[in-house]
């Protein structure tokens, strides 16, 4: 299917990817384009706490990355371990009476988001940069249809009439692979199944051509055969439009067929971060090590006991003063216990935060 | 108790046996057209589980396993077929007698958090079970059983909410076993918790299963799990049963399309091997099962039909489900999958 006929409705100078479009048309892909040093996301030093009934928690901690243009990063980390809560901090999406967050600065797209008026950084949000999230009944509107609320995207963010919205979710439907339009566009969100509502969430999102989309656990509510066709529509989609995604997901597994490159987060830090070969063949971090080792393989003939990590995650109250993962660590030595690390360099960019960089592989 | 000489049972028997179980469900219909419109989640379905076995039952979500397994612990009673716990016929039973008989097959559930009462303390919940069998020596039996999951004694105590996912789990665990049951049935034991927990509970039912010589019959999605643990798996599509046989003849040898796509769609967290593979990306999803489908109900989303060309026999004809006793398919072109 060519996607790029989507985009041919161009509408005013408000359209900012006109030129972007045209090249597609012309058969030329924008991909990703190697070293990712111009990036459509930089996030440094960002943290996070939550007071709750003056119990402080410290949910993010310290977390710089950056998302090359047109890149893919996945954000892998259990349930906790502040992936989420570190990506809606970005967007300024969580409440300001019980998050506090800081950084020194988040850029995207040319905008420092730490000062960006709040009115600014609406209009950025379902335009530039717009979010998948894991349950899409939750996030669709019961009450009005899906072409209301797709075209509802378009109206707010792209200036268009009714009819051209109209003809433009068709479209947009199109791309995400949902067929029978006109009778689609009048059903409500109930009437789907979950594949097909996560399809409609990823039209939604990539309506307004965003740079990066942040997905975050979009496949995790759906069965296997599903996610692999919402994978490969992401995967398909991002080549065309070169668009960054933000992968945030708890499946390791889904990680390897889609991200360039691998973060990992564990107790609201970065514990590694690396191209996605690297980190998975070769982790340089006990906890990538371990998770990776743990988790029993379709392709693998092994039978019986799985070399499992130890203890649980921490609990978020607790003030932890080493590395945080050294009361489950196989390779902890006592200064682990003592002083937490830093990411430190592992290969080209590629880091660990580990005192011991433990080096074997999965 | 029986006396020993009147113990008939075959040794080999299987520990349980399913036969043509069926189950349906009513769907909401006007009130005179009602019992025509219904739907049937699990359609004649037939297996056999032997003691010390671990039995996998995959799918995707509609496939019936769920609906099947409630079916078999008796909690809801099946529309047809039966079900034999120890050659025995659950249906034959009255309520004291499927009471007695219950103590031999019990349930771990997905989510321990839902499955607990968080008014009791721990170790209520699990003298629970004791107390309505009239066990004696309950406190110490409590106190063996959180031994068993590898939990403190101290913990009988304390309530849930005090409690990790993965701790809850082996609660719930160490609740099903309380009885000394032959069966454990587990639905998604491990699908609700953290990633880094999930092997630490699969390791226990593996010990467990293995120590107290049990069977298991396994639900799971995961089949990086079944592979790794279970001894027969079935593959179940629209409420039957479409390829069945020892794990290295399911994963090694998958004879039914539908096998080989559901495998080629779970991901492997490594780069060279997602690189290489053939992965199959089935079209649209698991038809509703209120959707009578004719002939094989794989059809609509088959990649081997479209590759043969759409034969005509694949949605006029249900295949059986037929083969070796190690190793079945419902599948007209079960030769044409391995090419």
């Amino acid at each position: 299917m060519d996607y790029a006929m989507c985009w041919t409705l161009e509408v005013g100078g408000d359209y900012r990817h006109s030129q972007a479009s045209r090249r597609m048309l012309s058969g030329v892909t924008p991909a990703y384009q190697g070293t990712p040093r111009h990036s459509v996301l930089r996030v440094e030093n960002l943290s996070v706490d939550f007071i709750r009934g003056g119990l402080g928690l410290h949910a993010v901690r310290q977390l710089s990355y950056e998302i090359g243009v047109g890149e893919a990063v996945a954000l892998v980390g259990e349930s906790g371990s502040g992936k989420t809560v570190s990506a809606l901090a970005v967007l300024r999406l969580l409440p300001s009476r019980t998050a506090r967050v800081s950084a020194t600065s988040i850029d995207f797209d040319g905008n420092d988001l730490t000062r960006l008026a709040d009115s600014e950084l609406r209009k950025l949000r379902g335009y530039r940069v717009s979010m998948v999230f894991q349950d899409p009944l939750s996030s669709l509107n019961p009450l009005m249809t899906i072409g209301q609320q797709i075209s509802e995207v378009l109206t707010t963010h792209l200036g268009l009439s009714d009819s051209q919205a109209a003809v433009r979710t068709q479209q947009l439907l199109d791309m995400v692979g949902i067929a029978g339009h006109s009778r689609r566009m009048r059903s409500y969100p109930h009437e789907f199944s979950g594949g097909m509502r996560q399809r409609v969430m990823i039209a939604m999102a990539l309506a307004c051509r965003p740079a990066l989309l942040i997905a975050d656990e979009p496949t995790t509510a759906l069965d296997v055969t599903v996610q692999a066709q919402i994978m490969e529509l992401l995967a398909n989609l991002r080549k065309e439009f070169g668009m960054a995604v933000l992968l945030i997901t708890h499946d390791i597994g889904i990680v390897a067929g889609f991200a360039d490159r691998t973060l990992v987060m564990y107790s609201g830090r970065l514990v590694e971060s690396g191209p996605t070969e690297n980190v998975l063949a070769h982790p340089r971090h006990p906890y990538t090590l371990g998770l990776l080792r743990s988790i029993p393989r379709v392709d693998r003939n092994r039978r019986g006991e799985l070399p499992s990590i130890r203890g649980m995650p921490p609990n978020p109250y607790d003030a932890i003063p080493g590395c945080a993962f050294a009361p489950r660590c196989a390779w902890a030595i006592p200064q682990c216990h003592v002083s937490s690390p830093a990411l430190e360099a592992v290969g080209t960019d590629w880091a660990a935060a580990c005192w011991v960089k433990p080096n074997e592989a999965v | 108790m029986l006396p020993v000489s009147e113990e008939k049972a075959p040794v080999r028997a299987p520990l349980l046996e399913v036969r043509n179980l069926t189950v349906r469900f009513p769907l909401r219909a006007p009130v005179f057209a009602r019992g025509r419109h219904q739907i049937t989640a699990v359609d004649g379905v037939s297996f056999s589980i032997h003691r010390g076995e671990v039995f996998a039952l995959v799918g995707e979500s509609g496939s019936g396993k769920t609906s099947l397994a409630r079916a078999i612990v008796w909690v809801r009673r099946p529309d047809g077929g039966s079900v034999l716990f120890n050659g025995v016929d659950l249906a034959t039973l009255n309520g004291k007698q499927l009471r007695m008989s219950r103590r031999g097959f019990q349930m771990v559930f997905q989510d321990p958090y839902s499955s607990l009462d968080p008014h009791q303390t721990i170790g209520r919940i699990l003298s629970e079970p004791l107390r309505v069998h009239r066990v004696s020596n309950v406190r110490s039996r409590v106190y063996e059983l959180l031994t068993l999951v590898g939990l403190e004694p101290a913990f009988a105590a304390r309530f849930p909410h005090e409690f990790s996912g993965g701790q809850l789990q082996r609660v719930g665990i160490a609740r099903a076993l309380a009885l000394k049951p032959a069966l454990l049935v587990c639905d998604e034991p491990v699908s609700a918790l953290d990633v880094s927990i999930r092997a630490q509970v699969i390791n226990l039912l593996i010990r467990l299963q293995r120590e107290l010589g049990l069977s298991y019959l396994l639900i799971a999605h995961d089949l990086g799990i079944v592979r790794q643990i279970a001894d027969v798996t079935a593959v179940m599509y629209l409420g039957k049963i479409v390829e069945i046989g020892t794990n290295d003849n399911v994963f090694n040898h998958s004879g039914h399309p539908y096998t080989v796509a559901l495998m080629s769609a779970v991901p492997v967290p490594n780069v060279t091997v997602e690189r290489n593979r053939k992965r199959i990306i089935l079209v649209g999803e698991i038809p509703s099962p209120g959707v009578t489908i004719t002939g094989c109900r794989f059809h609509t989303r088959c990649w081997l039909r479209t590759r043969l060309g759409d034969p005509e026999i694949c949605t006029s004809v249900e295949p059986p489900l037929e083969g070796r006793v190690d190793h079945s398919i419902a599948c007209h072109f079960t030769g044409e999958v391995m090419r």
